[in-house]
């Protein structure tokens, strides 16, 4: 039972992997932290959900359905309500606050038009597969494989991307200093705008792993997980990908934990109140050194 | 009836963005008031079993100034971005815990209500009196010292402003308005649902800053009247009403990046200031 | 000096300002400035710290906003206005400008640094003989090429600057870009007279190969010693004008640094 949590716990701290890697990239390229990130891992689930029931439900296209409208919609979010603002360098300028603001008020936009489409209640989202195999004592499903299998492929496509590619060499570089990386002719609203697709790629995977981890989707999903992946961001370092990718996995570990052992009800609280307690006594006590 | 109905909504409205002024006038966002207020709600609702209403009001509020205090504690050392975060976090959390509480009255909300309130004498006696407070605060010393402080932080710790008691003083005082707020709110609808403790909620009362500017307290009256009058006229669904604010919210970064009230008060002020 | 025959701005105007003025504010910064620079020389503007050198440079780039006046690149009759246009697109068409602070990019490793450039521009570049070249003037570099450029020294990261500057124009040689020139900010500041020397290297031979180059510097002596011709600036005007040599024993250049009226 208790290995079974664990993996359980594996299987839901990917997703939260992939969010905080998408929290990561727009923070490292464009400086902001997209509250309406939510937003765009929620609008994955229901493109997904509305390809699935207008056109087909095979897998693979209800993936790329998620993350086709993801993007959509990330870009979306770029366009109104962060480019107009102006770019923004300095964490703590004025204008800072106003990307706060503005992408606040997107989220609430996106979140409330899908309750209109959609209504509160959870839909059913199909399952891929209800398999299991079982190892020793343990029963573990097929999706949970699955998703360890496509956060790992994804993690090192989108590693390599940065890495070893030309399009991750400028984003590199304008995350490190955007105006020396102007000055060498990179085309940092181009750049801009490859970033925000990424990681709005990144959020449409985590919207289909959640969604078979979960069973069912909902409008409000966007708010819980978003907000969830920026604190798990924030425990891990605002642009440290591997701090975030590993405080991920730990909350995903932390969740099926209480879950399994104490109450699901209880879940969301633990979770908030440790990475809370961290981000203060992390923050806190550095911060005594100014 | 009716109109009676929303001045009491507009009235409880203009105390909580009162409440959510204060903390920004040092350049703080505590996101946490829809928790504040509700807790203060339910205290009061269980005072006014014991005591008068206006006394029961009055413990809300202190229960509200105590509970904001803790948060504040909590965040004590947090720079700007995280506080606003920190604060988000901690109200989501109340939020939880309440739904799974009994006592609070779970996921259905909490309803022991002693009494309705049906005139409007209530809120408008406190709120009249919280504006007479605040003139009188906007015109005093220690408003310079906030907007020093918000201006920054390190400066006006070398200045010898107590920068972090102020910012809890805002924040404590903030709370006492959105305690006393949710006394009203709980005695006029009868219940608290969960929802009013988390993030929603808080970010509405942030909003009144937010459109109607945070340099003046009137700033935040006014988007709280607009805010508040405009989706009754327009009888939106709730789901609606709420995609007009994030509108709202999206069209006020980009006309008035820092609120229409603030400009004239930094510019109006600073200039008082480098006189002195 | 020997006038490289695949040149066609060599000699010619390639740099016109005219009229420019930059205000902060209530502050006017560069006030109508009017200034040209022919390809293949160097020119150098001088004067102390706070004239308003840098705030020029970054105008030409489009890095600072500027308020009237006129900035163009000319090459064979084709006129390139630089005022409108975005700061990527400026440095594409080859003309770029090395910051004083911050000009490399920490995080990355040093081969990356120097790569960034190539990483940008749209056809892919060999630079291979100039690789060669930077590798022997600059040593240091070569041993240290997987190291993130953060734990380099002060000058050492100017170096890197300047040897990335030295790539890219090379690279814009071989890909004939028509308007190259390169503005240095302060380049030689913070660095040894060793560095210093092998800064001056670098800008004769970019400029022997039809490359223009704009010196702004606080060290009157280097820099009016290296160009053909120079300028003193104060307070954001054009003080004086005249070639290197008669510049460095002009009177109002001791005026203009040290506050003595001649």
């Amino acid at each position: 039972m208790f290995g079974e949590q664990i993996l359980n716990g594996l299987g839901i701290g990917c997703a939260y992997a992939l969010i905080a890697a998408g929290y990561n990239v727009i923070f490292g390229v464009l400086k902001i932290v997209n509250l309406a990130y939510g937003e765009v891992f929620m609008a994955g689930a229901f493109s997904a959900l509305v390809f699935a029931r207008f056109v087909s439900p095979n897998p693979i296209l209800m993936c790329l359905a998620s993350i086709v409208g993801a993007s959509i919609t990330g870009l979306l979010v770029h366009f109104v309500a962060v480019k107009p603002l102006g770019n923004v360098s300095n964490v703590n300028s004025p204008r800072h606050l106003s990307v706060v603001v503005s992408t606040i008020g997107c989220s609430l936009v996106l979140q409330n038009l899908a309750l209109e489409a959609f209504g509160g209640y959870t839909q059913p989202f199909p399952r891929f597969t209800d398999g299991f195999i079982t190892v020793g004592r343990w029963h573990i499903e097929d999706v949970l494989i699955v998703n360890l299998l496509v956060t790992v492929l994804v993690g090192f496509t989108v590693s390599f991307l940065i890495r070893r590619t030309n399009v991750g060499l400028r984003l590199r570089a304008v995350s490190d200093n955007q105006v020396l990386a102007q000055s060498v002719g990179i085309n940092v609203n181009a750049d801009a705008v490859f970033s925000v697709v990424l990681s709005s790629a990144l959020a449409g995977v985590a919207a289909i792993l959640i969604s078979q981890t979960s069973g069912g989707i909902s409008p409000f999903m966007g708010s819980m997980y978003g907000f969830k992946g920026l604190v798990i961001v924030i425990v891990g370092g605002l642009g440290n990908t591997v701090g975030g990718i590993l405080t991920a996995l730990v909350t995903g570990l932390l969740e099926a934990l209480t879950t399994g052992y104490i109450s699901s009800s209880y879940r969301d609280a633990v979770a908030f109140g440790v990475l809370v307690s961290f981000i203060v006594a992390r923050y806190s006590l550095t911060s005594r050194r100014r | 009836m009716y109109l009676n109905q929303i001045a009491v909504f507009v009235m409880v409205n203009c105390i909580l963005a009162l409440s959510c002024y204060l903390p920004l006038t040092v350049g703080r966002l505590f996101i946490c008031y829809g928790a504040v207020m509700s807790i203060g709600g339910v205290v009061a609702a269980e005072a006014a079993y014991f005591v008068p209403m206006p006394l029961a009001l009055l413990c809300g509020g202190v229960a509200g100034l105590l509970y904001a205090g803790l948060v504040g504690l909590i965040c004590w050392r947090l720079e700007e971005f995280l506080f606003a975060v920190v604060t988000l976090a901690i109200g989501e959390l109340t939020k939880v815990l309440v739904m799974n509480s009994a006592a609070m009255g779970g996921p259905l909300g909490f309803k022991n209500v002693s009494a309705i309130l049906v005139s409007p004498s209530y809120p408008l006696v406190f709120l009249s009196s919280f504006v007479v407070v605040l003139i009188y605060f906007e015109k005093s010393l220690m408003r310079k010292a906030f907007h020093f402080i918000k201006y920054s932080e390190v400066t006006a710790a070398s200045l010898g402003i107590p920068v972090e008691k102020y910012r809890l003083l805002a924040i404590s005082a903030g709370g006492f308005l959105a305690g006393v707020a949710g006394g009203l709110y709980i005695h006029t609808v009868g219940i608290i649902e969960p929802r009013m403790f988390g993030f929603e909620s808080s970010i509405q009362i942030l909003m009144f800053s937010l459109l109607g500017g945070y340099g003046y307290f009137l700033g935040p009256l006014v988007g709280a009247i607009i805010l508040t009058i405009t989706p009754e006229t327009l009888r939106f669904s709730t789901s609606f009403r709420l995609v007009f604010y994030g509108l709202v919210l999206l069209l006020s970064t980009r006309l008035w990046p820092d609120g229409w009230f603030s400009k004239r008060f930094s510019i109006s002020k600073m200039r008082e200031l480098r006189g002195s | 000096m020997i006038i490289p025959l695949s040149n066609p701005t060599w000699g010619l105007r390639v740099l016109l300002v005219e009229g420019l003025t930059v205000r902060f504010g209530s502050a006017t910064i560069i006030d109508e400035l009017t200034l040209s620079i022919k390809g293949g020389s160097v020119v150098a503007l001088v004067g102390p710290n706070g004239a308003g050198k840098s705030t020029f440079g970054k105008a030409i780039v489009n890095l600072v906003k500027t308020c009237s006046g006129r900035i163009e690149v000319h090459c064979d009759g084709h006129i390139l206005p630089l005022r409108e246009r975005p700061t990527w697109e400026i440095a594409r068409n080859g003309v770029l400008y090395v910051p004083e602070e911050n000009a490399s990019f920490e995080h990355l490793s040093v081969n990356e640094n120097l790569r960034v450039a190539f990483a940008a521009m749209k056809h892919p570049l060999r630079v291979t003989t100039a690789e060669t070249e930077i590798y022997e003037l600059f040593p240091f570099l070569s041993e240290r090429l997987t190291q993130r450029a953060g734990t380099l020294s002060g000058g050492q990261k100017k170096l890197l600057a300047l040897a990335r500057a030295y790539l890219m124009m090379k690279a814009h040689e071989e890909a004939r870009t028509p308007y190259r020139l390169l503005i240095l900010d302060e380049p030689t500041h913070g660095l040894s007279p060793a560095s210093i020397k092998l800064v001056s290297i670098l800008i004769q031979r970019l400029s022997g190969s039809g490359v223009a180059i704009l010196l702004l510097e606080q060290m009157a002596a280097f820099a009016l010693g290296l160009a053909d011709h120079g300028h003193i600036f104060r307070d954001g005007k054009i003080v004086e004008s005249g070639s290197g040599k008669d510049l460095l024993s002009d009177s109002s250049l001791s005026a203009v640094y040290f506050g003595i009226s001649s």
